[in-house]
C-alpha cells in the first residue's frame, strides 16, 4: 500500500508511466500472478525483489533500470534514465512467447461469474493528521484493496432479486471481518435493486449500516455497489490493511468497505483476490 | 456476602439493560442505531466516487498483469516495461 500511495500516486510518475511506459505489476510471493517460466525469466530483472521492487526493461530482456522503495523521486529518475537508455531500434517488435506451461497456475474467475472490486479506508479520527510525503500520511489516506470474485449461480441469484447467503458470507469472511473486526453477521435487505443493511463490529459492538444498488439487464448483472461504514479497530498484519495498522490501540475510528463490479475486459479486474491462493474451492464456497 | 439468587437476578437485569441500550456486540442492530447510522444516498455517493479503485491516480495507468502480455503490448508498441514486483501485489491485496 504503502509503495501503491506514494510512489504509484505520484502524479508526475504517473504521466510518465502512462506516456512512456508499458507497466505490469506482479505478486512474487503471496499470490503469485507468473508461470514457472515467467518467474524464471524475470528473475535477473528485478522479479526476484523482496517485499518491493522496481525496475524497467526490454519486451527483449534488456535492463534498463532497477529502483523500488518508497520515495517517488528516486523512482521517477530511475524511469527518466531508463528512458534515456531505451533504444526501441534495437528492439524487435515481435517477442517469442515463454512457454506457457503452467498456465493454470494462474487462478482465474469462476466461469460465468463476476469479479468485484473491494476498497477500504478509515475515514478520519486519527489523533494527529500526519504530514503529506511521510508513511503516516500515506497510511491515514490511503486505500486498502482486494478482489472479490462471485459464482455464476450467486450472480444468477442477484438477478432474480435474491442476495446469497454464500456471497454474503463470503464477504464477511474475508473483508467485513478484516476491515470492521468481531462482525458476527450483516443483516441484508435486497429489493427493487437496492440492498441495505446493518451490523455490529470491534470489541464494542458499534453499530454499521450497508447501502448498495444491483442493476440488470438481459439477464446479467450490469452494476453492484455496495458501501459499508462503520467503525474499526487497529489490525496488525505486517502493513495489508492500509490506515487500520496505525489506529491508536483502544480506538475505533469511522471506516467504510465498499464493493464494486469490476469490467472484466479491464486488466486489474484479473488479479486473483487475496485468499484465492492455495485455497481456491474454500475460497468459492 | 449477596445471597446468589440476588446476584443472579442483577445479573440478568444487567443484562437485559445492556441489551435494551443495544450495548452487547452480538444484539441485532436497533431501530434507532439504524437511524442513527443510516447511509444515505448522498454518504453513498461521496464515499463511493473517493473508495472506488479505477478513481485513484495510479489506476489510470493501464496495468498488465501478465508478463507475457506485457512483452508482447511493449514489442508492438516499442516501449520498456516498467515492473513492480511485491510481497502481495501493489495492485491487489497489499
Amino acid at each position: 500500500m504503502y509503495a501503491r500511495e506514494a510512489v504509484l500516486n505520484d502524479p508526475e510518475i504517473v504521466k510518465l508511466v502512462r506516456q512512456h511506459f508499458v507497466a505490469i505489476a506482479v505478486d512474487n510471493t503471496n499470490n503469485i500472478n507468473l508461470t514457472p517460466v515467467e518467474r524464471e525469466w524475470l528473475s535477473d530483472k528485478g522479479g526476484k525483489a523482496c517485499t518491493q521492487g522496481m525496475s524497467v526493461f526490454t519486451a527483449g530482456g534488456k535492463l534498463l533500470g532497477v529502483g523500488g522503495g518508497f520515495k517517488a523521486e528516486g523512482n521517477l529518475q530511475m524511469l527518466q534514465q531508463a528512458l534515456k537508455k531505451f533504444r526501441p531500434e534495437d528492439e524487435p517488435t515481435e517477442v517469442t512467447a515463454l512457454n506457457e506451461k503452467d498456465r493454470d497456475a494462474v487462478a482465474q474467475p469462476p466461469e460465468g461469474g463476476l469479479v468485484l472490486y473491494v476498497s477500504w479506508k478509515v475515514l478520519g479520527g486519527y489523533d494527529t493528521p500526519a504530514k503529506p510525503g511521510t508513511e503516516a500520511h500515506a497510511y491515514q489516506n490511503g486505500l486498502g484493496i482486494d478482489r472479490l470474485w462471485v459464482r455464476k449461480d450467486e450472480a444468477e441469484a442477484l438477478v432474480e432479486g435474491r442476495f446469497p447467503d454464500s456471497l454474503k458470507k463470503r464477504m464477511l469472511r474475508y473483508h467485513v471481518s478484516d476491515v470492521f473486526q468481531k462482525v458476527k453477521d450483516i443483516d441484508i435487505a435486497y429489493h427493487d435493486g437496492r440492498v441495505s443493511g446493518s451490523f455490529r463490529s470491534g470489541s464494542k459492538g458499534e453499530a454499521g449500516s450497508a447501502l448498495g444498488f444491483v442493476e440488470t439487464k438481459d439477464g446479467k448483472v450490469t452494476r453492484l455497489d455496495l458501501l459499508l461504514k462503520g467503525r474499526g479497530e487497529r489490525v496488525k498484519s505486517h502493513g495489508f490493511m492500509a490506515g487500520l495498522e496505525i489506529v491508536p490501540d483502544g480506538k475505533s475510528v469511522p471506516v467504510a468497505l465498499f464493493f464494486s463490479l469490476a469490467d472484466p475486459k479491464d486488466d486489474l479486474s484479473r488479479l486473483p483476490p487475496h485468499r484465492t491462493w492455495r485455497q481456491l474451492e474454500t475460497y468459492l464456497r | 456476602m449477596f445471597h446468589p439468587k440476588w446476584r443472579a437476578m442483577f445479573a440478568l437485569t444487567t443484562l437485559g439493560v445492556v441489551g435494551l441500550l443495544g450495548g452487547l456486540p452480538n444484539n441485532p442492530v436497533t431501530a434507532q442505531e439504524k437511524q442513527d447510522t443510516s447511509l444515505s444516498v448522498a454518504d453513498f455517493k461521496k464515499l463511493a466516487k473517493e473508495l472506488h479503485v479505477k478513481n485513484q491516480p495510479w489506476a489510470t495507468v493501464p496495468w498488465k498483469v501478465s508478463v507475457s502480455e506485457a512483452r508482447q503490448v511493449a514489442a508492438k508498441e516499442k516501449k520498456p516495461i516498467f515492473l513492480v514486483v511485491n510481497t502481495g501485489n501493489c495492485l491487489g491485496f497489499v
